[in-house]
């Protein structure tokens, strides 16, 4: 497999990225990234051009890297401006740096040709806006990030692999719709229950007793940005005709997906919530009983992933129903590697 | 419970999209084109290629 490379990727938190230098991988490339005095959240290749040293295992000199193996200096845009023993720094001493955007708590990378356009990057605002709190993790998954959409793209594994979570009878009951937005690349797949079961997640997060309305409405732009809008109200409740929906309790799941390898994955997720904003003991239960259900999730793919290793070529999978919305994404994903 | 944040967009009337739906429960998919043409199928493969045929697959 190769890599959709000409696609943005989250590459860490905001808040990952600061004075230390951090290592990571986004589809095969290696990167260090720090941010400057000013604030800029700088990528560069994790290679000393010099003997390959990793800069993430070196040393921060201001806004510039020496490399700890013999000090090579690098400027934050990549340029060597210093070698040891000598005034003349070779012509060709840089390492790749590569274009960043920072938004909604997000540090977003283009390692593709040429410049990406910014405008292009799918949005998660909830992330990091006053009205909403958001608990968030990561976990590395020794999968290929195709798995994980699978996973995410058909969630009546709910009602197996998160039975006592998340799952309940219900969500491998309710119709689903899926659509495709060909031109814009965006996949959606909705199902809406109706006076179903509150699953614990729900009912000792919100605190809302008795049946509720469920809704899952997942918006998926491939490769990397996964929404799961939840809306959770009791039965019957309705939102307004304008959108306003005040009785209802939102959260806003949200994954990036980044493969790091072709067999391995940064698995980031967020659930960010409209309610019991002031809650530490809410934040706390989300992000135990969310990591939890992840870790279900990564449990089983990393299965896969030895399945799939070990197997003969050419085994043939055998799609159903459910996976109508899997099968959508895999053909964009598909498109998109080609390019 | 009210968002000071941003609103969850309401989920637009659907444009372009392909649409497939399906409930549990039945083995047949129904797909919808944007075009208005619609089918059902047995099968998920089957009703995407259905769908991505469009204009072939003529108009209602
Ligand atoms: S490996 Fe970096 S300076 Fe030698
Ligand atoms: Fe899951």
């Amino acid at each position: 497999m190769v890599f959709a490379r000409n696609q943005w990727y989250v590459a860490a938190y905001s808040q990952e990225v600061g004075d230390g230098l951090l290592a990571r991988t986004v589809c095969g490339e290696p990167l260090v990234l720090y941010r400057t005095r000013a604030g800029e959240a700088v990528a560069l290749t994790d290679r000393c051009v010099h003997r390959r040293f990793p800069l993430s295992e070196s040393n921060r000199d201001g806004d510039d890297i020496v490399c700890g193996y013999h000090g090579f200096t690098y400027a934050p845009d990549g340029v060597c401006v210093a070698v040891p023993g000598q005034t003349r720094v070779p012509r060709t001493a840089r390492v790749p740096a590569f274009q960043i955007v920072e938004q909604d708590s997000l540090v977003w990378v283009w390692i593709g040709e040429g410049e990406g356009d910014a405008k292009a990057i799918p949005r998660a605002p909830w992330l990091d806006s006053p009205g909403y709190v958001t608990v968030r993790g990561m976990e590395h998954l020794d999968a290929r990030y195709e798995l994980l959409v699978d996973n995410l793209l058909d969630l009546s594994h709910e009602t197996y692999l998160h039975a006592g979570y998340i799952g309940t009878p219900e969500v491998a009951q309710t119709p689903i719709t899926t659509e495709v937005d060909e031109d814009a690349g965006v996949i959606y797949v909705s199902r809406r229950m109706k006076d179903v079961e509150c699953p614990s997640f729900y009912r000792e997060s919100t605190g809302i007793e008795g049946r509720i309305d469920r809704w899952q409405d997942i918006e998926y732009h491939p490769p990397c940005l996964y929404l799961l809008h939840s809306r959770i109200a009791p039965t019957g409740i309705e939102p307004g005709p304008d959108g306003d929906d005040p009785r209802a309790c939102h959260a806003e799941i949200v994954y990036a997906i980044t493969p790091e390898t072709e067999t391995t994955t940064h698995d980031f997720w967020m659930v960010a919530r409209d309610f019991a904003l002031d809650d530490e003991g809410v934040s706390e239960f989300l992000a135990e009983s969310n990591r939890t259900v992840v870790l279900q999730d990564v449990e089983a793919l990393n299965t896969l992933e030895k399945v799939i290793a070990t197997e003969p070529e050419g085994y043939q999978e055998l799609s159903i129903n459910i996976d109508t919305g899997g099968l959508a994404a895999r053909r964009i994903l598909q498109r998109q590697t080609a390019r | 419970m009210s968002p000071a944040g941003p609103v969850i967009p309401a989920r637009p009337v659907s444009g372009g999209r392909l649409r497939v739906e399906w409930s549990p429960g039945s083995d047949r998919l129904t797909g919808i084109c944007h075009c208005g043409a619609r089918r059902t199928a047995e099968d998920p493969a089957e009703i995407w290629t259905w769908l991505l045929a469009h204009p072939g697959h003529g108009t209602p």
